[in-house]
This record gives structure tokens, C-alpha cells and sequence, in this order.
């Protein structure tokens, strides 16, 4: 599993993408709902993707989101 | 709405989504079962249908999963704007469990069909487009 966080400067937003193997849907979901909690004690709203490696595969090239992408590792133990 | 779900449509997509329905000449009635979840009423014999209408840029199989936790039989995903998409296996998967998955404008168009014909709905300039891609 890796993701991307994308910082939209314009709205005070958070974009973000979760990549994941199939196998691992329960908790890519459970992932996003934390996450999405975290931020919003932040007063920050989380836009997060969930996509399979293969749905990635397919529609990366029309994701246009104009911001710096910024690698993100999440630690799975 | 409780729940953590929170890809909604704009106020503004919400109006025009409605304003869309009401106008449409096979519905007769949309019912607000809650912010986002409508119960659409249609003529000519055509059954109800549960629809979501969902804002999510790339609607992915866990996005479809997630919705359908939120009410019980769900039939539709309609999906705001022109910029938003779903992938190919969140279409598959939807089909798998009776969802139907659209764009805006391929919902406005199945509304006219049933059954396998609604839920395999394609855009006419799509359905060209495939043909094409057969014939090469």
C-alpha cells in the first residue's frame, strides 16, 4: 500500500490518494476514516482517494489535480 | 447526514440534480429519504429506484462499498459534475451486487430503461465509440 498527500494551498484542503492491494480493502477504508477524523481535529478537510493498484493503474492519467505531490509511506504495523 | 461518508455534491449540484429529476419525463416523484439519497419515482411501469448522489472525483470499489453500507438496497450511484469518474472494477463490482454506477449524464438517460438495460447503460456517443473499437 502506498499514498500521496496533496496539499491544496486555494481552499485550505487536503487531497489526498490511498493506493492498495485488493486484499487489504477493509482496512484502506478503516485507514481513510481515521485519517479523515485526524484532520478534521485539525480543522482541515480530507479529500482521500481509495484505489486499487489496478484501479490506479487505469485512471492515473486523467487524476489532474494541479498540486505538489509530497510522498507519504503509511506504517502498516 | 450521521454518518462519516462525506463526498457530497455542492448545494448547487444538489439543485440542479433535482431540477434535473423533476424534469425528466419518466419520473413522476423523488422522495428525500436523507441529504443525498432519493427514492425516484417512474411512469410506464418502471420500478423505483434508491439513488445516491455522491461527489467523489474517482469512485473506486471502496467508495461503492462504503455507500452501500449507508442504506439498504441501494440500486444507483449517480456521480456530480462533469470532472468526476469511477473505474472500471467499482463498475463491475456495483453490477455484481445490483448497483448501477453512472455520470450524470448516462444516469439521465438509463432513467428510460430497466433491468439490464438500465444498469448497462452507455452514453450514444460511447456506444459509437465501442462499435468502432470492435470493428478494427
Amino acid at each position: 500500500m502506498f499514498g500521496s498527500i496533496l496539499k491544496n494551498e486555494e481552499v485550505n484542503d487536503v487531497d489526498a490518494m490511498i493506493v492498495y492491494n485488493e486484499c487489504d480493502i477493509k482496512l484502506a477504508i478503516k485507514i481513510r476514516t481515521e485519517l479523515k477524523s485526524e484532520f478534521s481535529n485539525d480543522g482541515l478537510k480530507l479529500d482521500m482517494l481509495l484505489l486499487t493498484t489496478k484501479e490506479y493503474d487505469e485512471c492515473k492519467e486523467t487524476i489532474n489535480w494541479k498540486m505538489e505531490e509530497l510522498s507519504l509511506t503509511i506504517d502498516m504495523t | 447526514m450521521s454518518n462519516k461518508y462525506d463526498k457530497w455534491p455542492f448545494p448547487s449540484s444538489v439543485h440542479t440534480f433535482e431540477q434535473y429529476l423533476q424534469g425528466h419525463s419518466r419520473v413522476v416523484n423523488i422522495e428525500k429519504l436523507d441529504d443525498n439519497i432519493y427514492r425516484v419515482t417512474r411512469n410506464g411501469g418502471l420500478p423505483d429506484l434508491v439513488v445516491i448522489h455522491s461527489n467523489i472525483y474517482v469512485l473506486g470499489v471502496a467508495d461503492v462499498m462504503e455507500l452501500n453500507s449507508l442504506i439498504d438496497n441501494l440500486q444507483v450511484i449517480v456521480l456530480a459534475g462533469n470532472w468526476n469518474s469511477y473505474t472500471s472494477d467499482a463498475k463491475s463490482f456495483g453490477k455484481e451486487n445490483g448497483i448501477a454506477i453512472f455520470i450524470f449524464r448516462e444516469f439521465f438517460g438509463a432513467l428510460n430503461f430497466n433491468n439490464d438495460e438500465f444498469i448497462n447503460y452507455i452514453l450514444p456517443e460511447n456506444r459509437e465509440n465501442n462499435k468502432k473499437k470492435e470493428t478494427k
